[in-house]
């Protein structure tokens, strides 16, 4: 492998590594953030999608869905069908007790990692 | 005008123009993909189609609406790409896919059943050099042709060499690393593989397995007809691909004038006579060049277009049919050139006479017939082209050609022999001079008068059109006996009998005002069994010979 050949790899290795990280932490903030949405009250999924657009959280809907259902199946969220005068019915979600209790460990962990990130940042040397 | 496709996503029916649709399933089954195996991940995809399906509603609204690529890659804007939705990343250690390049892992041969015609020989020696199997199948095609070892040493290679089985086995085989995510990527491409093929809407178990079953059977027996059927046609295909190359190469040995192409000698069949008849030797080439392509260039790209589909090679070729087509275009601009030309050079038509007077005398019959004294080679021509030319060659091209005989009521009550040579050439002048070219032989003794089958050319013997018309003219009472040997020198002897002139032969005729007549009338009694000795003994000849 030439020198300009082994260059290039590394350099596509860290882009991988730095997206890869943000998509971390993106991740888990997207979850925070639909229960945090549902705990204001019942909502549809594409109520979330356009608060979470709106913030920039997200650029396409397609994210979203897995993260409903998965959290639905983790028995955070549940649904009922709501009939609509425009079309077919839709899911209307809404956050279960489980998923407030879960809710309210997040709020307390994230104001800890805020915290913590703040003092780091406010370090003077 | 664009064909539409009606689809319904999650209930909603929707128009769809065709290359729209196309995208828009590309992207579903790609959403499709990705969550199938997940728990909820039916529910996922329902849920995404929900949306979508409102998304087209929003933009084309009421039923009459037809989606178009347009809105299709709209949504895929909204909705995202898969590989968006996923903020999952593999690990990083895993390289991206590195295919067809040879990578430094331990690498064995194993026949490919999975891309394989016959048995997966080819396809297994492609994976382990890591080139397209393409290559190593036209290579052995050609060793079974030219010699059919090929044959021997792939049977050799089907029972020696083992199949790839297993997951690590078909990876060592590619030569990729046999490590655990590879191995999970290649069981997870497989199962999805699997799963396209197999039934699984029933509920009961029973008839699940029996499901199961009879598919494994009816499997198991179209894939052996499936192979039976592509070896067979694969052989069909290389029959024909070998012939047309035999095909080519004969063409180019005809046209360049090779003899010995192939290992045999087929001097005959060969260009080389025909070179004499051009005007140059330039101009020989190019006609040969022009038409070689003309011909040759249509079964190359047959053949071409037959190995692409026997072989599945899908990507371009673009530049070979490109070349194709222009060098084909070239040989039929070649050829139409070559075509103006030989217009060109045979515009003009000419012809000088001679007269000859064969006898005053009005009693005697005169005895049309063959003279035997030609070479006898001609009458066993290499070559035929209409009347005019035959050409015949021994190592040397001749040509030669028949004269038409008329035989007509004379108007100055002689009997007069005419000949008339007409030629073709580049100009009026052109031609003069090639009519004289002609050279014919006839002579008269006593009252027989032979005639010649052919006409010679003499000095160059180039291809221009060159006739001989004989007239024979009678006064009217002059009776002729006409022999049956020249016959075929007759060109529609006006008769009273409306006989055709083969029926004329080996009968005595007598010129009236409306031509020959079976009818002699005996009011004067000759004998005209007798040949008597007359003045005209002479011998004559065209003034025209060389010998």
């Amino acid at each position: 492998m030439s020198l300009t050949h082994y260059y290039s790899s590394v350099r596509k290795l860290l882009i991988m590594k730095i997206e890869n990280a943000k998509a971390q932490m993106r991740k888990g903030v997207l979850e925070y953030c639909i229960l945090s949405i549902l705990s204001r009250g019942d909502a549809y999924a594409s109520d979330i999608i356009k608060e979470l657009k709106n913030v920039e959280l997200i650029v396409v809907e397609g994210t979203l869905y897995p993260l409903l259902t998965r959290q639905k199946n983790a028995e955070l969220l549940s649904y009922r069908w709501e009939e609509s005068t425009q079309g077919p019915p839709r899911k209307y979600y809404r956050l279960t007790e489980k998923g407030e209790s879960f809710l309210g460990e997040l709020d307390r962990s994230w104001t800890n990692l805020t915290d913590s990130v703040r003092d780091i940042k406010n370090q003077k040397r | 005008m664009k064909k539409t496709i009606r689809i319904h996503i999650s209930g909603y029916i929707f128009n769809i123009e065709e290359d729209a649709y196309t995208i828009l399933e590309d992207w579903l089954s790609k959403v499709s993909n990705q969550y199938s195996d997940e728990e909820g991940g039916d529910e996922i995809i329902n849920d995404i189609e929900i949306r979508v399906a409102e998304i087209f509603q929003d933009k084309i609204g009421a039923e009459e609406g037809v989606i178009s690529s347009e809105e299709v890659h709209k949504v895929i804007d909204i909705m995202g790409s898969p590989e968006d939705f996923e903020q999952d990343v593999e690990s990083v250690e895993t390289d991206p896919k590195q295919s067809g390049k040879k990578s430094k892992f331990k690498r064995r041969l194993y026949r490919d059943e999975e891309n394989n015609i016959l048995g997966g020989v080819c396809s297994g020696i492609a994976n382990y050099f890591g080139i397209d199997p393409l290559i190593i199948r036209i290579i052995f095609a050609a060793t079974i042709i030219f010699g059919g070892f090929g044959t021997i040493i792939y049977i050799l290679l089907w029972i020696i060499v083992p199949k790839a089985e297993t997951t690590s086995q078909k990876l060592e085989m590619k030569g990729e690393p046999v490590n655990i995510s590879n191995i999970e990527k290649a069981i997870k491409d497989e199962f999805e593989n699997v799963k396209k093929n197999f039934l699984d809407k029933t509920n009961s178990e029973k008839l699940n397995k029996f499901k199961k079953g009879i598919t494994e059977i009816t499997d198991t027996f179209a894939g052996l007809i499936i192979k039976l059927f592509k070896g067979v046609s694969g052989f069909i295909g290389v029959v024909f691909i070998i012939a047309g190359i035999l095909a080519v190469i004969l063409a180019f040995s005809f046209f360049f004038n090779n003899s010995n192409i192939l290992f045999f000698n087929h001097s005959i069949f060969n260009w080389q006579p025909f070179i004499n008849l051009f005007p140059t030797p330039f101009s020989s080439t190019i006609t040969s060049i022009g038409l070689f392509l003309l011909i040759a260039i249509p079964v190359i790209m047959i053949i071409y277009a037959g190995t692409r589909i026997l072989f599945k090679y899908k990507s371009g070729g673009k530049a070979f049919r490109y070349t194709g087509m222009s060098l084909w275009i070239i040989g039929i601009i070649i050829t139409s050139v070559v075509a103006i030309k030989f217009a060109e050079n045979h515009q003009s038509e000419n012809k000088h006479a001679n007269n000859f007077t064969i006898s005053d005398n009005l009693t005697n019959t005169i005895y049309l017939s063959l003279d035997n004294k030609y070479n006898k080679t001609f009458d066993k021509p290499d070559f035929v082209m209409s009347n005019y030319n035959i050409i015949t060659t021994d190592n040397k091209v001749k040509l030669f050609g028949k004269p038409n005989v008329d035989i007509i009521k004379s108007k100055d009550n002689k009997t007069n022999l005419k000949l008339s040579y007409s030629a073709n050439g580049k100009s009026r002048k052109d031609a003069y001079l090639r009519a004289q070219n002609i050279s014919y032989l006839w002579n008269t003794k006593d009252s027989i008068l032979r005639l010649q089958p052919y006409f010679t050319i003499k000095g160059d013997n180039k291809f221009y059109k060159r006739e001989l018309f004989i007239t024979l003219e009678l006064p009217v009472g002059k009776k002729i006996f006409l022999d049956s040997g020249i016959v075929n020198l007759l060109d529609g002897i006006k008769n009273t009998e409306n006989m055709w002139d083969h029926e004329m032969a080996g009968q005595k005729w007598i010129m009236t005002n409306n031509g020959l007549s079976l009818n002699l009338k005996n009011d004067s009694v000759i004998i005209e069994e007798n040949i008597l000795p007359q003045e005209t003994d002479t011998v004559k000849t065209d003034s025209n010979i060389s010998i």
